[in-house]
């Protein structure tokens, strides 16, 4: 019977612990995960709330959490998988409005040209298509490498260079097509 | 040129490769323009993408997330209210298929089918006989006001056969496979 109640104990203890762990990686990753999803739904509020039910799937499935080798990489996977099934639900990304005031957050000392460099960024990079538009911030904007783009996406390293390759090439012709403009 | 289109591959990811690969675009690089351009456009690339402000959340995203569970249990709804799929068995939608088609095959009948068709091909006495020619060229009612009117009156004797026309695309529909 003690047996029972120390197993019981130890496994109501461990779910604090993940209960807690996810709590930890919610308030490290709470702002780069919604900044992420944001560029990959293009929209303020829905991204608050994918960033949630991303969270939330997140905490659901905290039991694998000791299994997870690379926790960042599993968090942006399921943050992916949210947005883009969200994007497939609703089929708004071909017609969302870009708020560009949302996009440049940036202080009163950044010039024109510095804001106006970023803004381009962005938009070429708003005009790849989310498959490609992931990896390619994974990889450059966050830091990832290959392997963690590749857990993250769930696809293979060679699917992710094959993205990689194609994905700069787009940007490469959306962002001269955005100077010309 | 095999190298060439090797090297364009590897140049995406510059960043990760092993010192073998890195040493083999280093060296293509060297007598490539093309390639030369493209490393150079993606080391641009990569440190403006690196370089980009990222949009702060609102007061919409909690926290904590004590917040988001805590939201989640009181009054949580999801990221959009998705419609209910309704699930229906296969079996059911053909039966309303085979339901819907008889209705629709009841109405049709009922509706286009001229009341009086067949029961004119019964009525012998508005039929011109052999009297004459004339007579049979000539209108019913101007030849011969009393025939017109005893078909009229046996017409309505005859009591119209909706349930013999309504019983026809049933046959047609239990005789499909």
């Amino acid at each position: 019977m003690i047996v029972i109640i120390e197993m019981i104990m130890a496994e109501a203890g461990t779910g604090d612990n993940l209960g807690n762990l996810v709590g930890g990686l919610f308030e490290e990753h709470r702002s780069a995960v919604f900044a992420y999803v944001y560029r990959l739904v293009g929209n303020r509020e829905w991204a608050e709330e994918l960033t949630q039910e991303a969270f939330l799937r997140v905490y659901d499935a905290r039991a694998r959490l000791p299994e997870v080798r690379n926790r960042r990489a599993w968090i942006y996977r399921i943050a992916t998988n949210t947005a883009f099934n969200a994007l497939k639900r609703w089929r708004r990304f071909l017609w969302l409005p870009w708020h560009e005031a949302d996009v440049a957050p940036l202080g009163r000392s950044d010039s024109a040209e510095q804001v106006e460099g970023q803004t381009l960024v962005e938009q070429a990079l708003l005009a790849l298509a989310p498959k490609y538009r992931a990896p390619l911030l994974l990889y450059s904007h966050y830091g990832f490498s290959v392997g963690e783009v590749a857990e993250a996406l769930g696809i293979g390293e060679g699917a992710v260079k094959m993205r990689l390759s194609r994905a700069r090439e787009m940007f490469r012709g959306a962002y001269q097509r955005e100077s010309c403009r | 040129m095999k190298r060439h289109g090797e090297v364009v591959g590897l140049l995406a990811v510059y960043r990760n490769l092993d010192p073998a690969s890195r040493a083999l675009v280093d060296q293509h690089v060297l007598e490539c323009p093309a390639c030369a351009a493209r490393q150079t456009a993606y080391a641009q690339m990569d440190q403006a993408l690196a370089g980009l402000v990222d949009p702060r959340p609102g007061a919409a995203l909690p926290r904590s997330l004590d917040g988001i569970l805590h939201g989640r249990s009181s009054r949580w709804v999801p990221a959009r209210p998705v419609p209910q799929q309704v699930r229906v068995a296969p079996k059911v939608l053909v039966a309303a298929a085979v339901l819907a088609l008889i209705v629709v095959s009841f109405w049709i009948v009922l509706r286009v089918l001229p009341p009086t068709g067949p029961v004119l091909a019964e009525t012998p006495s508005v039929t011109p006989t052999s009297t004459s020619l004339a007579a049979a060229l000539t209108p019913p009612s101007a030849v011969a006001p009393d025939a017109a009117s005893s078909a009229a009156r046996h017409l309505a004797s005859i009591p119209t056969p909706i349930a013999t026309r309504g019983l026809a695309p049933l046959v047609v529909v239990a005789a499909m496979p």
